[in-house]
């Protein structure tokens, strides 16, 4: 008896090996809220030493948000967000997406631009 | 309270690997088709016999083994999904001296954003490719040799456009052996690709040799040359320490890159059904990183291992959990790859017993309650009416 659990046991655990993607998420929603008053989102991309892949294009007015976009980026990576206004915004950081809906808040404080993750 | 600290610990350990290279997923096409052609060396043995394998790695978290691409750090699943198969028998059963054997041999690898079994879904940064090994053998066990040809095919399912390009490809192979050595080469339309040249000195009671003695402390060698951009020569020395349980095992490069890794086994059998390793290896920035593992029949955990190091795309700092079989069979006895002597099966006395009983039971049905055998004598025929 002791063997055929720890066989059933042991085979369920395999096969966990391989639906874990129904309970982990292996793509990452994304959605970019503007909540400065000046700047205009232009674009937010994940950029390497030589590329650029766009996630989100749409131009992204004050006080709106942008479309949402999915993208199959999990995990660490740099990001890139160029804003036009008063002045240009064109800057490079590091980044966690965890998977799942993320919702990017770009705020204006002090003239200081600041990213809050909801 | 344990369990918790138990998955703290092993949550821990997954944060803390470190990720592997776009580089080394792409190199380990290469690794997966020439680990066939060595396996292949180590599980040819003259007369009829059986060989099957199988095997895959397990993930639970997917930054156990993430990706570095350019982009930065990737969670996802590496993989490795094995399958294997050498069968042979004689020519004639009257004869068992020649035999002729078929073997294939399937590893599908790479690295996917989602774990899967059959179907992936290949990702963005998906690299899904497999390497199949089939061929011929014949064997003579009077003469202690034998000689195999086959074809190796390379192929490309899916690989995202962030990894090297690869082609399908299709590779010969050669494999001759004699006693204890053993000469192999592979190529394609580019010409050579490796050469592999085994002396394997320690005396094995599976092939027919001592079962202790001096003969089993002598080393096994394997030197294998590779066309490639740095024409690089591995030589890999396993040594017998004591009485066919404790090994050690060396593997080095004949270049700048120079000793590669050093381990220790040891199996409790000699049938290597079970194994307790120690290992340590040097990557590519010239660390040292040390490892070890348990295998147990058709399980392996595994932290930092060397061998998962070398099969798994440079994986460091990875806890691993397996399913491996790699099981042979030979004159009715069992064995794991490269074991020194058969897994010990015992005498069947259930059989025996009931093959006694049985006798028993038939002495006692034909004879009578005082034992003397009961005469029927037939006095006519007698005809029924329809």
């Amino acid at each position: 008896m002791k063997k055929m659990i720890f066989m059933l046991s042991s085979f369920a655990l395999l096969l966990c090996g391989c639906v874990t993607h129904y309970v982990v998420d292996d793509t990452c929603r994304l959605q970019i809220g503007n909540d400065t008053q000046n700047y205009t989102v232009t674009s937010f991309s994940v950029v390497s030493k030589d590329n650029e892949i766009v996630w989100i294009s749409d131009d992204v007015e004050p006080g709106e948000k942008s479309k949402v976009s999915e993208r199959d980026f999990v995990g660490s990576f740099t990001v890139r967000l160029k804003m036009s206004g008063s002045s240009k915004v064109d800057t490079t950081f590091k980044q966690r997406f965890d998977g799942g809906s993320v919702f990017l808040q770009i705020v204006e404080d002090d003239g200081v631009i600041e990213i809050h993750r909801r | 309270m344990h369990f918790l600290l138990l998955v703290i610990f092993v949550l821990a350990i997954c944060v803390n690997a470190a990720p592997i290279h776009t580089e080394a997923v792409s190199r380990g096409g290469n690794v997966t088709r020439d680990a066939q052609l060595e396996e292949l060396g180590n599980v040819l043995m003259p007369g009829a016999m059986a060989y099957v394998k199988l095997g895959t790695y397990w993930f639970p978290h997917p930054r156990q083994t993430a990706l570095r691409s350019e982009f930065g750090k990737h969670d996802g699943y590496a993989f490795s999904q094995r399958f294997g198969a050498y069968f042979s028998a004689p020519f004639n059963e009257m004869d068992p001296d020649f035999t002729f054997g078929l073997l294939w041999f399937i590893e599908r690898n790479g690295w996917n954003s989602e774990d899967f079994v059959f179907f992936p879904n290949y990702g963005d940064f998906a690299l899904v490719r497999s390497v199949q090994t089939a061929g011929a053998v014949l064997t003579s066990s009077k003469l202690g040799m034998g000689i195999a040809g086959g074809i190796q095919y390379y192929n490309p399912e899916f690989v995202s456009h962030y990894y090297e390009p690869e082609t399908d490809t299709l590779y010969g192979f050669g494999h001759i052996f004699a006693g204890p050595v053993a000469l192999q080469g592979s190529f394609n339309s580019d010409g050579w690709k490796s050469a592999r040249a085994s002396l394997h000195l320690e005396s094995k009671e599976v092939n027919g040799g001592a079962r202790s003695g001096l003969k089993t402390y002598l080393p096994n060698f394997d030197v294998a040359v590779y066309r490639d951009a740095s024409d690089s020569v591995r030589v890999k020395w396993e040594q017998n320490l004591y009485g066919q349980l404790l090994y050690a095992e060396v593997t080095g490069f004949l270049s700048d890159y120079g000793l590669y890794s050093a381990g220790l086994k040891y199996y409790p059998d000699p049938s290597r059904i079970a194994s307790f390793d120690f290992t340590c290896y040097r990557d590519s920035d010239g660390d040292l990183n040390f490892g070890g593992g348990v295998s147990i029949f058709m399980v392996r955990f595994a932290y930092n291992h060397a061998e998962d190091h070398e099969r798994l795309f440079g994986a460091k700092r990875t806890f691993v959990m397996e399913l491996n079989m790699a099981l042979g069979a030979k004159d009715g006895n069992f064995f794991s790859r490269g074991a020194a002597r058969p897994a010990p099966v015992e005498e069947t006395p259930l059989t025996k017993s009931l093959d006694r009983e049985s006798s028993k039971a038939k002495m006692e049905r034909a004879a009578g309650k005082d034992g003397a055998v009961k005469e029927i004598t037939a006095t006519g025929i007698r005809r029924e009416k329809k």
